[in-house]
C-alpha cells in the first residue's frame, strides 16, 4: 500500500482554527485538511502550487492595525466599504452603504453553503472555515458604485487573513469594485477570500477587481458567479501586486440569454507570479461568454493563464470564446497558458487562442522614426497592450486607477 | 543638407546598395526612380536607421553629422523624416498620445520646451485644417483600419507636426487612387520651404506631375546610373525601365 501523499499545511491552520461549533465551518475545514495547501497534481493547480507556504508561519492578523498613510483616493462617487488584514473597519468605511450589510462571522445573516466549486480548491474550503468577516451586498441597481476596499498591512511576522463576501443582485444594473491594496512592506502575507456573486434573471453586475497587493504578498482569490436566464456579468481584472497572485473565477451560465464577459490584464516583474484560472460552465442552450486576457511578462515573472469551458450535452447553440495573449520581454520571463474545452453538445462556437511573443519590431521601429527614444516606444506599446482590455472599463475612475497602476509598474 | 558617398548596404547578407553617391542641397527636392528590387526602400529604411539594414561602407552625411551613428529616434529629433510605404498599425495608442509623444520627444532632444496638452492641441488643429484633415485620426488608434489614403495623409500629418529639415517619401504613390494622390502632393507641396530638402522615392512617373523635382535620379541595381531633370521621368514613364538602364549600361 503506497503511503498517503503528505499534507501541507494543515497542522499550521489547524491550531488557528476555532469551529465554535458551528458544522459547516468544521465541514470545510475537514474538506481543506483532506488535501492541505493545493499542490501541483490537483488540475486546476497544475502551475501554481502553494505548499512552499507551509514554510512559513503564518499567523491570524491581528486585530489592531496601523496605516501608514492616508486611504487611495475615492474612485469617483463609489462609496466605501474597507477592510484591513480582513477585518471589517467600520471607522473607515461610509456608514451606512446601501445595499451592505458588514457580515461578522459568529452572527451570520445567512449561512453559506459551500459549493462543488471546493471540490478541487481547498483554498475556498479554507475560506469557509477560517474567515472571519466579510462583505454582504443586496443590490437591485439602485445603489449606485460600490467600493470593497481590501487594505493589506503587514506587521512584524507573517500573517493570513481570510475574507468571505456575497454579493446578490437582483435586478437592475449593479458596479462593484474590489481593490486590494497594500499599505507598506513588511513580512509576507497570504490575503485568502473568496467571492460569491448570484444575480437574478435579467440582472447585470459590472465586477472591477483591482489587485495590487505588496512584493512579498500572497494573493488567492475564488470568484463564483451564477448567471440565470438574461443575466449579465462582466469581470474586469487588473493584476500587478504580489510575489503571488492567483485569481480564480467559476461561472455557471443557467438559463437562456445568460451572458459573461470576461477581461483581464496584468503585468508581472522580478519574480511574480500571476495566476488567472476561469472555468466557464454552459449549463443550458442560447448562452455566450468572452474571455480575452493580456499579460505582460518582463524578468523572471511569470504568468498562468488556465480557461477550462464546458459546454454541457444540451447546451446548444453555446457561444464561448477565449484568447490569452502573452508579451514576454526577457528571455526569463514564463508563460502557462492551458486552455480547456469540455463540449458535450454538437450545435456549438467555441474557440481559444493563446499567443505569446515579443514586441512588434515594426511598431517599435515606427515609433522611433517618428523621435521616440526606443525605451519611451516600448513602454508606449506594452501599456497599449494592457490597456486594450483596460479600455473596456466603463466605469472611468477605476479606469484611470487601472491605467495608473500598470503605468507605475511598468516604470518600476 | 545631405551628402551620400560611396554607401554600400546590405540586408541579411545580401548586398542591396552598391556604391550610392548622392548630395542634396537644402530646398531641393530630388526624386529617386527605380524598378522593383533596384533598392529604394533600402535606402530609405537606412536613412532612417532601420535595425537590420547594415551599411558596409561608404558615409551618410546629414547637416555636417555623421548620420550613420544616429539610433532612429536621434534621426528624427535631428530633422529626417520617412513617411513608410506603409505606414505601421499601432493598436491601442491613439493618435494624440502617438503624435503628442513624438513632438515633445523631438522637441525635448532640440532643447525646446514641450508642448501641454492644449499647446498640442492647438498646433495639431492648424496643421489639420492646412491638411484639411478632421481631428478623427488624433482620437482613432494610429492608422488602425485607416484606408490606404487616410494612412499616407496620416504620415502627412506627422511629417508637419515634426517640421523635418529632410522628408524621406517612400513609394507615398502606392496604393492610392488619383485623388488620394493630388491630396498627399498638396500636403507635401505645402511643406516645402527653402530650409527643408526632400527625397521623393516612386517607382512611377504620375506622382512626380503633382511633387515635381529639382533633379531626378535613376536606381538600378543598388546603384545610381543616370541624374536629369524632370524630363528624365518622363522619358523613363514613356521608354521604360528596361532602355533607360541599358543605356546607362
Amino acid at each position: 500500500m503506497a503511503a498517503p501523499a503528505r499534507k501541507f499545511g494543515v497542522e499550521a491552520f489547524q491550531e488557528a482554527f476555532d469551529a465554535s461549533g458551528d458544522a459547516a465551518r468544521q465541514a470545510a475545514f475537514n474538506r481543506f485538511a483532506e488535501t492541505g495547501l493545493p499542490h501541483h497534481k490537483i488540475e486546476a493547480w497544475k502551475y501554481t502550487s502553494l505548499v512552499h507556504l507551509a514554510r512559513t508561519e503564518f499567523q491570524a492578523a491581528p486585530a489592531n492595525f496601523e496605516l501608514n498613510g492616508p486611504l487611495p483616493d475615492r474612485l469617483g462617487d463609489a462609496a466605501r466599504v474597507v477592510f484591513v488584514n480582513g477585518r471589517y473597519v467600520d471607522e473607515l468605511s461610509d456608514s451606512p452603504v446601501a445595499g451592505h450589510t458588514a457580515l461578522r462571522y459568529g452572527a451570520p445573516t445567512e449561512p453559506f453553503k459551500l459549493g462543488d466549486e471546493a471540490s478541487d480548491d481547498p483554498m475556498l474550503a479554507l475560506t469557509a472555515a477560517m474567515a472571519t468577516d466579510g462583505a454582504v451586498l443586496a443590490l437591485d441597481g439602485n445603489q449606485g458604485p460600490i467600493e470593497l476596499l481590501y487594505i493589506t498591512a503587514p506587521g512584524a511576522s507573517p500573517q493570513v487573513a481570510h475574507t468571505r463576501n456575497r454579493i446578490t443582485v437582483s435586478g437592475g444594473d449593479a458596479l462593484v469594485i474590489e481593490r486590494h491594496i497594500a499599505m507598506a512592506n513588511g513580512e509576507a502575507t497570504l490575503n485568502n477570500g473568496s467571492t460569491e456573486i448570484v444575480l437574478a434573471e435579467g440582472a447585470k453586475l459590472t465586477h472591477i477587481k483591482l489587485q495590487v497587493e505588496a512584493e512579498n504578498a500572497n494573493h488567492i482569490w475564488h470568484h463564483t458567479v451564477s448567471i440565470p436566464a438574461g443575466a449579465q456579468y462582466t469581470s474586469q481584472v487588473v493584476s500587478t501586486g504580489g510575489a503571488l497572485a492567483r485569481n480564480r473565477i467559476t461561472i455557471k451560465l443557467m438559463g437562456e440569454g445568460a451572458d459573461c464577459v470576461l477581461d483581464g490584464a496584468y503585468s508581472a516583474r522580478a519574480k511574480q507570479h500571476l495566476d488567472h484560472t476561469s472555468k466557464i460552465v454552459h449549463a443550458v442552450a442560447d448562452t455566450t461568454s468572452r474571455q480575452v486576457y493580456n499579460g505582460v511578462l518582463d524578468d523572471h515573472g511569470r504568468g498562468v493563464f488556465q480557461g477550462h469551458i464546458v459546454v454541457a450535452e444540451d447546451a446548444q447553440r453555446t457561444d464561448g470564446h477565449q484568447l490569452n495573449r502573452a508579451l514576454m520581454l526577457s528571455d526569463h520571463a514564463e508563460i502557462d497558458s492551458k486552455p480547456m474545452l469540455e463540449i458535450y453538445a454538437d450545435d456549438v462556437k467555441c474557440s481559444h487562442g493563446a499567443t505569446a511573443g515579443d514586441l512588434d519590431d515594426t511598431q517599435l521601429f515606427y515609433l522611433q522614426s517618428r523621435g521616440i527614444p526606443a525605451d519611451e516606444a516600448r513602454r508606449l506599446l506594452v501599456e497599449a497592450f494592457l490597456a486594450e482590455t483596460i479600455d473596456n472599463i466603463s466605469f472611468e475612475p477605476a479606469r484611470e486607477a487601472a491605467l495608473k497602476l500598470v503605468q507605475e509598474h511598468l516604470a518600476r | 543638407m545631405l551628402e551620400i558617398k560611396n554607401l554600400h548596404a546590405s540586408v541579411d547578407g545580401t548586398a542591396i546598395l552598391k556604391g550610392i553617391d548622392l548630395s542634396i542641397p537644402a530646398g531641393e527636392v530630388h526624386a529617386i526612380m527605380g524598378p522593383n528590387g533596384s533598392g529604394k526602400s533600402t535606402l530609405s529604411y537606412v536613412l532612417a536607421g532601420r535595425a537590420g539594414y547594415e551599411v558596409t561602407e561608404g558615409s551618410v552625411t546629414f547637416k555636417g553629422e555623421d548620420l550613420l551613428a544616429l539610433s532612429p529616434d536621434e534621426r528624427a529629433a535631428s530633422g529626417v523624416f520617412l513617411a513608410f510605404q506603409y505606414p505601421v498599425e499601432i493598436p491601442g495608442v491613439t493618435g494624440t498620445t502617438f503624435l503628442r509623444t513624438a513632438v515633445n520627444a523631438v522637441r525635448r532632444a532640440r532643447g525646446e520646451a514641450e508642448w501641454d496638452g492644449m499647446a498640442f492641441v492647438k498646433a495639431a488643429r492648424v496643421k489639420l485644417k492646412e491638411l484639411g484633415m478632421t481631428d478623427d485620426v488624433l482620437k482613432r488608434a494610429v492608422n488602425v483600419g485607416f484606408s490606404g489614403g487616410e494612412k499616407k495623409r496620416n504620415e502627412m500629418l506627422q511629417m508637419a507636426m515634426l517640421e523635418p529639415s529632410l522628408a524621406v517619401l517612400d513609394e507615398t504613390d502606392s496604393g492610392l487612387d488619383i485623388d488620394a494622390l493630388k491630396i498627399v502632393a498638396e500636403g507635401v507641396n505645402a511643406l516645402r520651404a527653402p530650409d527643408r530638402s526632400m527625397l521623393v522615392i516612386t517607382h512611377y512617373q504620375r506622382l512626380l506631375d503633382y511633387i515635381v523635382p529639382d533633379v531626378v535620379h535613376v536606381l538600378a541595381s543598388g546603384r545610381i546610373i543616370k541624374t536629369g531633370d524632370k524630363n528624365l521621368a518622363l522619358r523613363l514613364e514613356a521608354e521604360g525601365y528596361a532602355d533607360v538602364i541599358g543605356e546607362a549600361a
